[in-house]
């Protein structure tokens, strides 16, 4: 068992706001996707181990984004005979000081509540809508090992005690596990 | 429908430049020119999914409320829901954050990484041959030294094994 997703990204919020989007799907198509194939491409190329490949995008700008956002529809959209999100939503307001939570700068905050990131390392639990209520009759219980949810008297640490304990655990909620930590900088 | 997408596809990859990825688009533009007779089955487009990708994820009146009545249930109920895990305080929702764990003002440098995706069981058992998961993050606002928010993408795939079931948890 391994955290696969691994290496970590950065990102700076001026004036303390900002905006995240979280967006997972599995498509039924009757052949592999050229998107999937340029992801198995810059998977050989960059020579990654595992299932999963992983495509980095930083700091491209406004306009830059939304020609992604064309592309990446246009690549995932041909030849799909149904798509199953997992997880949808459009971008989501984040306060990450409370300067930034009081002056809202750039949000719209209209009957939306900005999430909250905390200071220092924290770890978020993404669980779509439909799995909360599941989730949270059981999550008093819950702890992270490994980036998995446990029981709390799970005594395993690792190996293959942690891992039974992973798959007993929730398997009726499909959960998603995103570190962060926030540092101050200063970008005047 | 009947557009021919591929095409089309092909046209936009190299006027972007992305004609780098040889192996992949170059592929499919030989497979399409000496493998698809006059019969070849019409290809398809998902619009749903290309409208969302090319104005939805991006307007900020569809942010993901859960005070905000909608008339659409199936999409509110994949809306992600966060919560927070802290060694102190266990699990709790995010609304429990308490203004005094944020920083008071200023800049602030975010990182993150995605650690664990595990699907419920009946996820699992959906018989798909792909997926893929974006995350995007980008600023509300613009920075005063650059002309636009700049924003930060990390997109992945979920490659299928052969019986084309999502793979299993020990398998990441």
């Amino acid at each position: 068992m391994k955290d696969y997703w691994g290496s970590s990204q950065r990102a700076m919020f001026n004036a303390g706001t900002g905006y995240w989007a979280l967006n997972l799907f599995v498509q039924e198509r009757p052949h592999e996707s050229v998107f999937d194939r340029i992801l198995k491409l810059g998977q050989k190329i960059t020579e990654v181990a595992g299932l999963v490949g992983v495509l980095g995008i930083p700091a491209i700008s406004e306009t830059a984004l939304h020609a992604t956002d064309r592309m990446y529809g246009i690549l995932n959209a041909l030849d799909a005979r149904r798509t199953h999100y997992l997880y949808k939503a459009a971008d989501t307001p984040l306060a990450v000081t409370k300067d930034g939570l009081q002056k809202s700068p750039g949000l719209n905050l209209t009957d939306v509540q900005p999430l909250y990131l905390r200071s220092g390392i924290s770890k978020y639990i993404a669980v779509p809508w439909a799995h909360t209520s599941a989730f949270e009759q059981r999550m008093g219980k819950l702890t992270l090992k490994q980036n998995y949810l446990v029981p709390q008297d799970s005594k395993d640490e690792s190996g293959p005690g942690l891992e039974a304990a992973t798959q007993a655990t929730l398997a009726d909620v499909t959960y998603l596990v995103l570190s962060t930590a926030t540092t101050p900088i200063s970008l005047a | 429908m009947n557009l021919n997408w591929r095409e089309l596809l092909l046209t936009a990859l190299s006027t972007a430049g992305l004609s780098l990825a040889t192996g992949g688009i170059e592929g499919t533009a030989e497979a399409a020119s000496t493998a698809e007779p006059a019969e070849a089955a019409p290809e398809v487009l998902d619009l749903h999914l290309l409208n969302f990708w090319t104005g939805g994820v991006r307007d900020k009146q569809r942010a993901p409320s859960l005070e905000r009545p909608t008339a659409d249930l199936a999409e509110r109920s994949l809306m992600p829901v966060f919560y927070v895990w802290t060694p102190d305080a266990g699990i709790r929702k995010t609304s429990q954050i308490q203004e005094t764990e944020l920083f008071d003002k200023g800049d602030i440098a975010v990182s993150y990484a995605l650690n664990t995706f595990k699907p419920a069981t009946a996820d699992l058992q959906r018989r798909i041959k792909s997926g893929s998961l974006r995350f995007d993050v980008r600023q509300a606002t613009a920075l005063p030294f650059f002309g636009e928010p700049l924003s930060w993408s990390t997109i992945a795939g979920l490659d299928t094994p052969g019986n084309k079931l999502v793979p299993v948890l020990r398998d990441f």
